[in-house]
């Protein structure tokens, strides 16, 4: 009986040990999550890490930082609550980074009308999913936003995600720690004088109120520069976004800002590219826009050729409508244009930080920045952006969207056969330096619209010209399409993507000298590439890619049985390349195995 | 100590000398291989391209297919630690001599381990070899997701020897293992449909969770560490359970 008794009880206590430590278990793991928040990013991205930069902004904080989180808690969307929980964590551990000097609290809007009023106030944005209940599927909200308070401003944060929180936060603290709100000029071609370009094509708002998240954007109007208005001292830095037509004066007036001290980004395009057609702006016979700031930029050392760039080898994969014969509409073909390059992370200058940070860039009808004559003597000359070497200049602008492959095929071949004019173009140059001024004779005199242009000798005034007077920085980029709205053709130019608006903050920044959030900024993945054994290959075979351009019938067929070798070639490396290792792993295995084996029946 | 360490050497000297681990470990270098090389990741939100087709040095595929890849091997490479000895009537012998049934269960469970670790690293590093000699590998990455994969591993052999201590044939025992351990990673699958309190709960339940959401990005982090060691020692415990109750049936 004591047996059975002690046999029973071993039993159960076994098993009471186990429930007990599975209630231990789940209650040590509860207690971890909260109190033993320690992790380390081993990686080399530190993609997880709080960045330097981040730690340094916030080691700047001397009073009281109060952040008011806007999260509705009751979400009954899983993957909304993980995200909901990673953000959580990520501004517990950006708060603990600020010690006692931060403070969080958390609002509930779905609670009470009032905090959802607040929280509407602010501007937040919530999350919106559907919801089901029974049969019935009803719209939900869920509102994730950070207010940051410090000595008696704010700012606001609509809407939290856990990839990009660091860095706009980290940017909201820096903003609240300066003591004022940075001026930005925008001077761009707002296309308002033509109502069918501008019914086709968007302007640029889209930028700018993503610039005015973070500064003061000031529109500038070409007009009054021409007509002899100042740009203000509180302005900063510029945009300036498909200059067109600018007068004398109000290139002067630029000059004079970047001769003060001041910093510009000129993003140049000389055509308008029509749909199907001619070109919107610029002549039918090729003669291109001016833009008014052709010698400002000969004599700084950039100018903007008037060509586009065919570049075989980084050409966009881009959809065009195609006009389908008798049947009254058109359908989408993709295809590869040449004239439009785009770049991945890692393609353009390491060393710039912006091309450093880039993601993906897409350029429509780029054109090239040529050589200076001479660059000027206090100016150093940065090229960031380059073409392939498999690039070739076209004959003048185009006037019209390449939208099938006959038509690709066609200007492959016009252009190929110039062997001798086949090399890399910079797309984009950063000058810095001391810049010398064009206007040696004279300040010009402001324009007089009702005037117009004489056509005679240029007047000038006896106003004060600066020359060299103060370290500035220009950025000239060949293309401002990369910033234009998405329009009523989506299909000809998509508009502005994600990475582009971050290219442009991180110009900006570098500008205003802002390296601090553009190191927050570039926590991206960085590109890794693997061999390119086709490249390779095709180097020592002598040819192109599939988009290598021959010059006739007979050397087009035998490059394409060079490529079809190159690529056999390239496809055999690989192989090896991918089994030699754990091919060498397995056979080892097979051999150790039947070695200790083979000692096992020796033994025995 | 000493007794863990002569079950372990035992245990592991037994294994190595059983065609399953050869096969195991065969079977998982060659997938590993496949999938990176020509299938990716194909599986939930974001899936991921293999790696000539992704074009990127990275070995982010292995890690994300090791969990579900362990799921089934590790069970095969468990399935005869109690099962095959209670089939062969040699458990009994084994209690006779001068263990404590913790200690055995420890020192199996260490074999099975290192058997696994072995399988991980000649399954890992030929592939993170090939893939750093054409391109940029991170290699903290890769050492943040093998130390990952380790960890959960060891909780998985821990509850795949209590499915082979349920059990005296092994295919039952591979088959129960293999059952819960899929059911564990599938619980991730979920976690988007589900209501978030429960999506929430089921997400930290999950070990592959633990691994995919930290050591597979680069990221070591103490609270993984501590859930797989509540996981490794609940299953001891209950795997010493289950032995203990046939000794005292």
């Amino acid at each position: 009986m004591a047996r059975i008794l002690t046999k029973r009880w071993a039993r159960w206590n076994g098993w009471l040990t186990a429930l007990l430590l599975v209630v231990v278990a789940v209650q040590v793991n509860r207690l971890a999550g909260r109190f033993l928040a320690l992790r380390q990013d081993i990686s080399q991205d530190q993609l997880y890490a709080i960045s330097p930069a981040t730690r340094a902004i916030l080691g700047r904080l001397d009073d009281q930082l109060t952040l008011d989180a806007y999260i509705t808690d009751r979400v009954e969307l899983g993957s909304l609550a993980l995200l909901q929980g990673r953000v959580r964590s990520q501004l517990a551990e950006l708060a603990g980074l600020g010690g006692d000097l931060v403070r969080v609290s958390e609002v509930d809007p779905s609670v009470s009308s009032s905090a959802l009023n607040t929280a509407n106030s602010f501007g937040m944005r919530p999350y919106q999913y559907g919801q089901s209940s029974g049969t019935r599927v009803s719209a939900a909200v869920a509102y994730m936003g950070l207010v940051l308070r410090y000595r008696g401003r704010e700012e606001v944060l609509p809407q939290l995600n856990p990839w990009t929180l660091e860095a706009e936060f980290a940017g909201a603290v820096r903003r609240l720690l300066s003591d004022r709100r940075r001026v930005i000029g925008w001077l761009g071609d707002p296309l308002a004088d033509d109502p069918k370009a501008s019914a086709m094509f968007g302007g640029f708002s889209i930028a700018q109120a993503r610039l005015g998240v973070r500064y003061e954007v000031q529109a500038l109007d070409a007009a009054r520069l021409a007509a002899g208005s100042p740009i203000p001292d509180r302005i900063e830095a510029i945009v300036v976004a498909r200059p067109r037509e600018l007068q004398l004066r109000a290139a002067f007036a630029l000059d004079q800002f970047v001769q003060r001290g001041g910093r510009l980004l000129i993003c140049i395009d000389q055509v308008l590219m029509g749909w199907g057609g001619q070109s919107l702006h610029g002549s039918s016979n090729r003669e291109p826009e001016r833009t008014g700031l052709e010698r400002l930029l000969a004599t700084w050392g950039a100018p903007v050729l008037p060509v586009h760039v065919w570049d075989v080898e980084l050409a966009g994969a881009v959809q065009r409508v195609v006009s389908v014969p008798g049947a009254g509409g058109g359908r989408l073909v993709p295809l590869v244009d040449p004239a439009c390059p785009r770049y991945g992370p890692g393609q353009g200058d390491g060393q710039w930080p912006p091309t450093a940070a880039m993601g993906q860039l897409q350029l429509y009808w780029a054109q090239p920045i040529g050589e200076a004559q001479a660059l000027p003597a206090g100016v150093k000359r940065t090229d960031v952006l380059h073409t392939s070497a498999r690039t070739w200049p076209t004959e003048g602008l185009l006037d019209q969207a390449v939208s099938t492959p006959d038509m690709l095929d066609s200007l492959s071949m016009s252009f190929g056969h110039r062997a001798d004019r086949k090399r890399a173009w910079p797309l984009a140059a950063v000058l810095e330096g001391r810049f010398p001024t064009p206007f040696t004779r004279g300040a010009p005199a402001p324009f007089d619209a009702t005037l117009g242009e004489s056509g005679g000798p240029v007047k000038v005034t006896d106003e004060p010209v600066l020359d060299a007077a103060a370290d500035s920085a220009v950025i000239v980029i060949g293309d401002s399409d990369w910033l234009r709205d998405p329009a009523q053709y989506k299909e000809l130019i998509p508009g502005i993507e994600p990475d582009h608006g971050r290219f442009l903050d991180d110009i900006v920044d570098w500008l205003l000298r802002d390296d601090e959030l553009i190191a927050v900024r570039a926590k991206k993945p960085r590109s890794r590439p693997l061999h390119d054994f086709e490249g390779q290959a095709y180097d020592e075979e002598g040819v192109g890619g599939p988009q290598d351009v021959a010059d006739s019938r007979g050397e087009a067929e035998a490059r394409s049985a060079l490529r079809a070798k190159a690529k056999r070639t390239a496809g055999l490396r690989r192989l090896r390349a991918m089994l030699v290792p754990p091919g060498v792993v397995m056979f080892g295995l097979v051999l150790v195995s039947l070695f200790a084996a083979a000692w096992g029946r020796r033994k025995s | 100590m000493l007794r863990i360490v002569h079950v372990w050497r035992r245990e592991l000297g037994a294994s190595f000398g059983s065609p399953v681990a050869l096969v195991s470990i065969l079977v998982f270098v060659a997938l590993q291989a496949a999938l990176l090389y020509w299938i990716g990741y194909p599986v939930g939100p974001v899936p991921l391209p293999a790696l000539w087709e992704g074009g990127q040095a990275t070995l982010s595929v292995t890690f994300t297919w090791q969990p579900l890849l362990l799921a089934f091997l590790v069970p095969a490479l468990s399935m005869g630690a109690w099962a095959e000895e209670r089939r062969a009537g040699t458990e009994e012998l084994l209690f006779t001599y001068p263990l404590r049934t913790f200690e055995v269960v420890v020192g199996k469970w260490l074999s099975t381990w290192t058997l696994v670790i072995a399988m991980l690293v000649l399954g890992t590093l030929p592939l993170a070899w090939t893939v750093g000699g054409l391109g940029d590998l991170d290699w903290g990455a890769v050492t943040a997701g093998l130390v990952g994969a380790c960890g959960l591993a060891a909780a998985y052999c821990a509850l795949a020897l209590c499915c082979s201590a349920l059990s005296s044939e092994q295919l039952v025992a591979f088959l129960v293992g293999a059952l819960v351990l899929g059911v564990l990673w599938a619980l991730r699958l979920l976690v988007p449909v589900l209501p978030a309190e429960l999506a929430e709960r089921l997400n930290t339940l999950c070990p592959a969770s633990h691994v995919l959401d930290s050591a597979a990005r680069g990221v070591l982090d103490l609270r993984d560490a501590v859930y797989f060691a509540s996981l490794v020692v609940v299953g001891l415990v209950l795997n010493t359970v289950l032995v203990e109750r046939r000794r005292w049936a």
